[in-house]
This record gives C-alpha cells, structure tokens and sequence, in this order.
C-alpha cells in the first residue's frame, strides 16, 4: 500500500476519534495581567499554606511521605495498618525507585499473537498452553489482580529459537496482560519462565537498589509517570511496566502477585 | 454560534455560513494544514479551499460533528497538496518525517482499489483505536492524523520527546501487528 494512500485510509477514521483528540488543539486564551497578577498571588498564598501544614508535626511521621512521583529515588518503609504483632502480617514492603534519566527503543524479532475474538475452542487451547508455559492458570492469574484494575489485552510474544544450529519458526516467549485501572493509570504484565520477559526499550541504570515486597526481591525503576518492576517469583520472571499509576497502586498490585 | 445553526445557514445558502466556520474552525484548520505543509502560504490556501468544498457539499451532506468534517477535508486536501508538492521535490516538513515512520510497516508499493478492502480496513484501524487507552488514541491521532511534531505532542501530554517517541514506535508495531492478525500485510 503507498503511505500516502495509508493516511487517506486513517483519515477516514471514526469522527468520535478526531473530535476526542480535538480537546489538546483548543487555542490557548492569553490571559490578562490582572489575572497573571492573581494567579501569581494565589501561587504564592498555596505555597505559604502548604508550608504551614508540612511544618505540623504529624505530617514529620515518614509514614505520611506521598509515595508517587518516580522523579526522586525514595525508600519507603510501609507498616502493616493494625500495627497489632502479627506473624502473617509482621513482614514488611520496602521500595526503591531507581530513578532513570532516560530509556530508548529496541528493535526485536518478535511478533506478538493477540487473544481476542477468537472461538471458544481455540481459547480453550490458549488456556492449556498458558498452563503448560506459566505453570499457573489463567483464571488463578487474572483472579488474583486487584477489582480496580480492567483487563484490555492479552497476548504472547513469540521470538525464533535456536534448535540444533538452526533457527526454528516462532515460539511463545512471554505471556503478556495489559491492565488499566480505575484512574487511567496503565500496567503491562509480562510472564515468562524462560528468561527475562523481553522489553522493548533500554534502562540504563547501575548497580540498582532492591526493592523487597513479601520477601521477594525486585527492582524498580521509575522514568517521568512510569516504573519499571523486574523479579522472579515461583518459578517465573516479571516485567511489571505501569504508566500514570501511582506508588501505592503499583505496590498493591505487586502484592497481589508476590503473596 | 453552534453547529446545527452553521448547518442550517449552509442549507440556506446562506454565505454567513463560511464566515461562521472561518471564525470557529479556521484556526483548527489551519494547524491541521500547517502540520501536514509545513508552510502558512500554502496551508491558508488548504483552508481557504476547505471553505468552498465544505460550501459545495453542504447540502447534500449534512455532517453530525461539523469539525471533524471539516478536519477531514482539509486533512484531505492537505495531503493531496503534500503529494503534488512531493512530485515537484519540495519537502523537509513534518510529514515527510511521519511518513518515514509509517514506512517501518507499509511496503509504499501496491495500491488498494477495493472499495471494499478500504471499509474494511477503516473499521479494523477503528477497533484498534477502540482498544487503546484514551491516552495513548490521542496521541496516535495526534501524530497519524493531526501530523504534530513529537515536540508539541510531548507538550501537549506532559511527557518527554523521549518518551512519546518510545510510546509511537509501540502503536506502530501493535498497529503492525493488528493488521497482520486480520490478513493485512501492508
């Protein structure tokens, strides 16, 4: 097909998208001095009310430290809610951002094969393989993410391998569910048992600190509304890539799947 | 004045009609333009045309979202003057960049003659915007069919260039391979 001819196609797409879109192309209204002049004095008013509050005791509790923004490397101590003594309960998360300056797209064979809309038969041959390449079922999988979070896609990534010198058709690498939960926040699961689940762009980071959920260890990175999660748990490798989700969110999710 | 008043002015024959679209989508228009021919001269004639051609098929169309309408007439007329340019080698703009993007997956060879491959393809293109997240819909149309710079989407979504950059390569190998899955290799 000629790219132009493409573009011709993609600009006869659904109105409903063009005028979704539409929204980031209002004009941008140039405001009054009077109002630049309020909207400074309101800055200021919020930034004196803010350090009014932080300098309050109770907000000096490490515990009320707000566990979002990726930006700075923070380590978080997170106590069980009774703080009743507890043996199930007693253990304790603790996380490290590793934070990222900077990421950059990989080229990879890889093709991807997408569940969706396909015959009752052949999902039930999916199910099986799913079983057979995780060791977990999908039902327990899935069962186990928190309520907030809505299943979009899933699918496998599938790359060539090596068999004897030669190079053999396309096998499944990694299983891969994408989640978006209630607040817009996006988590890319990828599962695999033979390796690291494969990812598409590079992090350069040394010597990066651990992070600990239930006993496990994991790292994460964190790169603008994004972090990056790594570990191997019960036989399987992660790669947890969240956009838009905060700290808390990301570690109930980990929770979730680290028991 | 709102849309349905523009249309009735527009069946009327009513020239008030352009004036009104000139004053709440010209500018709308003109960045569409803009993006796609990189130059104002040339855009502001894309817009200037959009006018007529709206004026010449409003009646018989009645469009229920009179601003993608008109997007999409001067996307098109954009594109056609992009083309006509492209022959007489006048490039360096946008575009050309977001066609070398688009070229990762589409041969540049073989024409679609079908009407019907083209529906086709315009309803799996749309099930595939379904399936994103709003976030990331907005920014594939921002850059596929509004032709924005990386610079202003990264602008326009709070991210780093880097990071939009990283998001888009993304769609286009799922986009790729959604078209791939349903028989299309483009």
């Amino acid at each position: 097909m000629k790219i132009t001819e493409f573009c011709e196609i993609l600009g006869d797409i659904d109105d409903k998208y063009i005028e979704e879109t539409k929204q980031y192309y209002r004009a941008k209204k140039r405001k009054s001095p009077k109002a630049e002049y309020f909207a400074a004095a309101a800055c200021i008013a919020v930034i004196a009310a803010a350090g009014y509050i932080f300098s309050l005791p109770y907000i000096k509790n490490p515990n009320f430290n707000e566990k979002v923004n990726p930006d700075d490397s923070i380590y978080l101590q997170n106590d069980n809610e009774s703080g009743k003594i507890d043996d199930k309960t007693e253990e304790k998360n603790s996380i490290s951002v590793n934070k990222v300056e900077n990421i950059g797209s990989a080229d990879m064979d890889v093709k991807y094969s997408y569940y969706e809309k396909i015959p009752y038969d052949v999902w039930l041959m999916v199910l099986d393989d799913f079983y057979n390449f995780t060791g977990i079922s999908y039902e327990d999988f899935t069962s186990s993410i928190p309520a907030s979070w809505t299943e979009n896609s899933f699918y496998s990534a599938l790359v060539r391998y090596y068999k004897e010198n030669e190079l053999q058709e396309y096998g499944v690498h990694d299983y891969i569910f994408e989640y978006q939960n209630d607040y817009g926040g996006e988590a890319r699961i990828a599962i695999s048992p033979e390796g690291k689940p494969l990812r598409d762009l590079f992090i350069m980071c040394d010597d990066p600190v651990l992070s600990e959920i239930n006993g496990t260890e994991l790292i994460i990175y964190g790169y603008e509304d994004m972090y990056f999660t790594e570990f191997s748990y019960n036989g399987l490798n992660y790669d947890i890539e969240t956009s838009g989700v905060q700290l808390e969110a990301l570690e109930e999710l980990l929770e979730s799947i680290i028991k | 004045m709102d849309d349905a008043k523009i249309i009735e002015l527009f069946w009327a024959r009513n020239e008030n009609a352009i004036t009104a679209i000139s004053e709440k989508y010209g500018a709308y228009c003109r960045i569409i333009a803009k993006n796609i021919l990189g130059n104002s001269e040339d855009a502001e004639e894309c817009v200037n045309n959009t006018y007529l051609s709206a004026w010449n098929s409003i009646p018989p169309n009645k469009p229920e979202k009179l601003c993608a309408y008109l997007g999409k007439i001067t996307r098109n007329l954009s594109l056609n003057r992009y083309k006509r340019d492209t022959a007489e080698k006048r490039g360096g703009r946008e575009s050309t960049l977001i066609f070398d993007e688009l070229s990762e997956f589409i041969s540049d060879k073989e024409t679609v003659e079908d009407e019907f491959e083209r529906q086709e393809l315009i309803k799996i293109i749309n099930d595939f915007l379904k399936e994103l997240s709003a976030e990331k819909r907005n920014m594939f149309i921002c850059r596929y069919w509004y032709f924005d710079s990386i610079s202003d989407i990264s602008a326009r979504f709070k991210k780093s260039e880097n990071n939009i950059s990283v998001i888009l390569n993304r769609l286009r190998a799922k986009l790729r391979d959604y078209l791939s899955e349903r028989g299309y290799e483009l």
